[in-house]
């Protein structure tokens, strides 16, 4: 199997602010979120990384695609390394999460174009690009709607478009089903596991057990920044479901971080 | 990557172009603002400075002079005789208002100044004159009654008398002064308007990307930091020019209501102002434009909301105008090439001296010049601020 995504001891530390400071316990000055993170992702395959709230996803994910800069440690994506070669790194993959936005004041169309152009897509390549995204969605039905006047699950359907207008090889989407309803929930699962289908690589967070037994063919468990568990799905769960297997591995990692 | 470049300009100005609220506020207000306050400013100056042409003075005499009379009808003024024990009561009128002047002859006037002789040494007769300062049409009606007696002693004794046109020099102090206090304010009122055109840009399109967290979306994509830094303050740029425009055509419009107040009350030198000049002031706005836009999109990018942005931007806003003042104030005598590098001074300086008349290339040119490096200089900050993750992603 060919790796396309390699993790190497990866590290992310970040110093608070005074308001921060209150909301930990300790009154700690620094927060290590992500703590010499290892793993790799293979081409075509779908891998979850799994872990509760602020285990160290959403940070691992941003350096993954360059929104941040690990302190040390590096991640190769696809040959390119995030700490060198950001811009390369970039253009590589697709990376969606429900901060990044889009503005109001555009419509799905408009922000295809735009975004197309930012990416340098063909113009040829970008009408055949648009009609079968959009045709997928269904965003063909508010194209020309401009983005404040679309529900959250039609934001999240052209976001996703707009995310792929590159045709990237690499997906990472962070909480792909965050604040959706079963219907588009489902509608961007399939979406992601027909993109598995066409040979994409597909990177996902989250903390929904159901989601990862659904989409993915492998999964780390990630606890406190450090990755607890990580193999295929089916050798994970050979012996206990995957919800009995979190708890049985958070017990014990968290019982380690009392020491 | 220059064609990521063209993609922000473009996407920024259809953006600034489809908010029709920003576009109010921003492009078609102040010109209609500045228009419509020139406009009234002139109209309420030109009413206290003038008085209608066809006003005719309302005066008393008391023991009035036949020579003087006539003299006076000569000139178009004319009196109305009363006796000495109405002086009281037009005092009175003169203090509410409704009389202009009341002159106050020696008795038999006439004889007393033939039978004069300056080597006597004797006082000479003399004539008081009583007026009000505050009521223009009378004040107006003393300068004249002042310089037509003048004139009529110089007739009458055929001699040079220096002091002549002493009130006449007094009024042109007074419009220099005028001419001073207005080309430091014009200056001032086009950073005013430019800097809350600034603010009304500025925290909206870069805190205001942050706190909706599209800045994000477009960092994930390979566009060059620096295209997206420099395609930003060139498109805030256009839209504050648009608001500067709409000021420039404001003040254009309303600049001849404002300048002819009065006869002789020219308070601009319009003849140094032709197309070229114009021209220039156009550069120096334009100059004066980048700064003030890189330099709130500076302070824009460090703060995480839009209010957040627009409170650090306030005190900001004074500063600009108390150097704008000084500029403005010193434009006319501060010659001084060094201080052409200091920013915003370097323009209300260059633009008042523009309007005194002189126009001063080596300043223009260095003000222009050091305000693209600081243009420059904010844009590399930017494009620094744009990859610090501190900045763009706090949390
Ligand atoms: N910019 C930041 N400044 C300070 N602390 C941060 C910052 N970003 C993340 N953290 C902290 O780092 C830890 C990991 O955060 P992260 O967002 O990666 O968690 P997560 O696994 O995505 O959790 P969730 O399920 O809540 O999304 C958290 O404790 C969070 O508070
Ligand atoms: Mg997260």
């Amino acid at each position: 199997m060919e790796t396309i995504l390699s993790v190497h001891d990866l590290q992310k530390t970040f110093r608070l602010s005074k308001k921060q400071q209150k909301l930990e316990k300790d009154h700690k000055t620094c927060k290590v979120a992500v703590n010499g993170l290892d793993f790799e992702a293979y081409r075509g395959e779908v891998f979850a990384l799994l872990g509760p709230n602020g285990a160290g996803k959403t940070t691992t994910l941003r350096m993954i695609s360059t929104l941040i800069k690990p302190d040390s440690g590096d991640c190769i994506v696809d040959g390119a390394s995030v700490v060198k070669e950001p811009g390369l790194v970039r253009s590589k993959i697709g990376f969606l999460t429900s901060e990044l936005k889009l503005e109001d004041f555009f419509t799905p169309n408009y922000l295809f174009d735009f975004f197309s152009d930012l990416h340098g897509v063909p113009q040829q390549e970008r009408i055949v690009r648009k009609d079968k995204l959009f045709g997928t969605f269904g965003i063909d039905q508010f194209a020309e709607v401009k983005v404040a006047n679309l529900s959250t699950g039609m934001k999240q359907k052209t976001s996703i478009a707009i995310s792929l207008v590159h045709n990237p090889d690499i997906i990472i989407f962070d909480e792909p089903t965050n604040g959706l309803d079963v219907i588009t929930a489902k509608t961007v699962t399939d979406f992601l596991l027909s993109l598995k289908e066409e040979g994409k690589t597909v990177i996902v967070s989250t903390h929904i057990f159901s989601l990862v037994e659904k989409l993915a063919d492998r999964v780390g468990i990630i606890i406190n920044g450090r990755m607890a568990s990580c193999g295929t799905l089916a050798a994970i769960t050979a012996e206990k479901c995957l919800e009995d297997v979190f708890f049985d591995i958070y017990v014990k990692e968290a019982g380690s971080d009392e020491k | 990557m220059k064609n990521n470049l063209n993609t922000i300009i473009k996407k920024e100005l259809s953006r600034f172009f489809m908010d029709k609220k920003l576009l109010l506020t921003t492009a078609i207000l102040p010109g209609l603002m500045i228009y419509i306050i020139y406009t009234l400013m002139g109209g309420m100056f030109s009413s206290i400075l003038q008085t209608d042409e066809n006003y005719v003075y309302k005066i008393k005499a008391v023991h009035s002079s036949e020579n003087t009379e006539n003299f006076f009808s000569q000139a178009g003024l004319s009196f109305t005789e009363i006796g000495a024990n109405e002086l009281d009561d037009a005092k009175q009128d003169i203090t509410d208002g409704r009389l202009d002047l009341c002159i106050v002859f020696p008795e038999s006037f006439d004889t007393a100044v033939s039978a004069y002789d300056i080597a006597d040494g004797t006082p000479a007769p003399e004539i008081q004159l009583y007026y009000n300062s505050g009521e223009t049409a009378s004040l107006e009606s003393f300068q004249t009654a002042n310089a037509l007696f003048d004139a009529y002693e110089n007739s009458m004794i055929n001699k040079f008398d220096v002091n002549t046109s002493e009130a006449v020099y007094d009024l042109a102090n007074g419009t220099d002064l005028m001419s001073r206090i207005m080309t430091s304010i014009v200056p001032m009122l086009f950073l005013t308007l430019l800097f809350s055109g600034c603010c009304s840009i500025a925290p909206d399109f870069i805190a205001g990307e942050k706190e909706r967290g599209t800045i994000a979306t477009l960092l994930v994509t390979p566009m060059k930091r620096s295209s997206l830094a420099l395609g930003k303050i060139i498109s805030m740029s256009v839209m504050t020019l648009l608001s500067g425009i709409s000021s420039f055509l404001g003040v254009a419009l309303s600049f001849p209501k404002l300048a002819n107040m009065g006869d002789d009350t020219n308070i601009f030198d319009f003849s140094a102002l032709g197309i070229p000049e114009y021209a220039v002031l156009l550069l120096l706005v334009l100059s004066v434009v980048l700064v003030l836009i890189s330099l709130l999109s500076v302070v824009s990018a460090q703060a995480t909301t839009v209010k957040e942005s627009s409170t650090a931007i306030g005190p900001l806003n004074i500063v600009v105008m108390i150097i704008g003042i000084a500029g403005g104030y010193m434009g006319a005598t501060d010659a001084n090439v060094l201080t052409s590098l200091v920013p915003i001074y370097n323009f209300a300086k260059c633009m008042s001296a523009m309007l005194c008349g002189t126009v001063d290339m080596a300043n223009i040119i260095v003000a222009i010049l050091s305000n693209l490096v600081y243009t420059a200089l904010c844009t590399w900050l930017l494009t620094k601020m744009f990859n610090s993750e501190k900045i763009m992603f706090p949390n």
